[in-house]
């Protein structure tokens, strides 16, 4: 019952990136692909894993013990779509953007669901550090390349997207770090 | 053991990935991506007719076994645009003092084929001090056309809402057989300059050895 509304979940926010106001509004921007597009088919996608058949799960649990595969998985292919050629291209070739809202949800969300739980509080740690530093390291590219890199979107949106991320970054991590300092650690946080 | 496997495989798929999706780390943009292509598979011009300043109109089959540098403008545009002509400019100067000069034609096409009318495109070569023979600017009137045109050199033009356009903007190098054999910086003329003489001097050279 509740995997059923987890799916409808998923399904609701694809349908929404999907309506064309919504799909126009977000693609005109490099900020509404890259910090909206993109990360709401991850988590349409992170949705979906909670709707598999338990069966299936068990199954794939097998092979993903600690989570690794299911991680490095979600890493490299969300890497694949972020990189500015893939960006272009989703936008001008009707096959990869088809390939793009398929595998991000499929091949990065739901991996990224299944995995998380599994693996161990130090790589949950290394990645949201890696998240932060990525994100300050990309902003700072966007920031201070003077050549645009996606052929698709003006050398203005890719400085507004550098700042975007670096505040991103800013804001994760003192929401991570407070966390730390609030809660206890969360280890265990359905015994309360 | 079969979390292992499971690593390795994802490890190797996502590895494969990358490798196919930047050309071997080499091409993380499409625009370098699009350079690669070229310098390794020279492509073939579409058939286009062209409209010069004077309200001539030609096509690539008028080139008289010349080399053509080419890049893409709209003449209201000022931002990029002018970086670009000025540039070409630069190389314009250098080359007709090299013993090349008759080898090489250029040709600056815009894509604002609306606006830019003969009369447009004249004042503009007069800005830049194009001769109108070897250094001409020109429109391509057929909508259609200049759409092949565009998509073949991979050139991406955005309405920016403003009356002007978003484009990308590099040098379009073709040859004597109507093929685009090189994409090249617009902002680094110098090296366009040494590049040209090298291919035109080799080109020269194997001309002699023929007869």
């Amino acid at each position: 019952m509740s995997g059923k509304r987890y799916a409808v979940g998923g399904a609701f926010f694809m349908a929404i990136l999907v309506l064309p106001p919504v799909l126009r509004w977000m693609e005109s921007s490099m900020i509404g692909v890259m910090l909206g597009q993109i990360p709401v088919l991850v988590v349409a996608g992170w949705l979906f894993g909670f709707a598999l058949p338990r069966r299936f799960i068990e199954w794939l649990n097998c092979w993903n013990e600690n989570g690794l595969p299911g991680l490095l998985l979600a890493i490299s292919v969300l890497t694949f779509w972020l990189l500015p050629r893939s960006v272009d291209a989703s936008l001008n070739e009707p096959l990869l953007r088809l390939a793009k809202w398929m595998m991000l949800p499929l091949l990065v969300g739901m991996p990224l669901s299944l995995s998380w739980k599994r693996l161990h509080p130090i790589a949950r740690g290394i990645v949201h550090t890696n998240a932060i530093s990525m994100l300050v390291v990309m902003g700072w590219l966007y920031l201070s390349v003077p050549v645009r890199v996606c052929n698709s979107y003006l050398l203005s949106q890719q400085n507004a997207l550098g700042r975007m991320m670096i505040a991103l970054a800013i804001v994760l991590a003192a929401f991570w770090s407070l966390r730390l300092f609030v809660a206890t650690t969360p280890n265990e946080p359905t015994t309360r | 053991m079969r979390n292992t496997i499971a690593i390795v495989l994802t490890l190797v798929f996502g590895f494969g990935l990358l490798w196919h999706g930047t050309d071997g780390f080499r091409a993380f943009t499409s625009e370098t991506a699009r350079r690669l292509a070229i310098l390794q598979e020279p492509k073939l011009l579409p058939a286009v007719q062209l409209e010069d300043q004077n309200g001539h109109t030609f096509s690539w089959q008028d080139q008289r076994g010349q080399w053509v540098l080419a890049t893409f403008i709209y003449t209201r545009c000022s931002d990029v645009c002018p970086v670009v002509e000025m540039n070409l400019r630069r190389i314009y100067d250098a080359i007709r003092q090299s013993p090349h000069s008759h080898r090489l034609s250029f040709l600056s096409i815009s894509f604002d084929s609306q606006n830019d009318t003969p009369e447009m495109l004249m004042h503009h070569a007069h800005h830049y001090g194009a001769d109108g023979v070897t250094w001409r600017m020109a429109r391509v009137p057929n909508e259609r056309e200049l759409q092949r045109l565009l998509n073949m050199m991979g050139v991406i033009v955005i309405p920016d809402g403003k009356g002007g356009y978003e484009h990308n903007a590099a040098f379009y190098l073709l040859d004597k057989k109507r093929r685009l054999v090189r994409i090249f910086d617009y902002n680094n003329p110098q090296a366009v300059i040494a590049e040209l003489n090298h291919l035109l001097a080799k080109e020269a050279s194997s001309k002699v050895v023929k007869k």
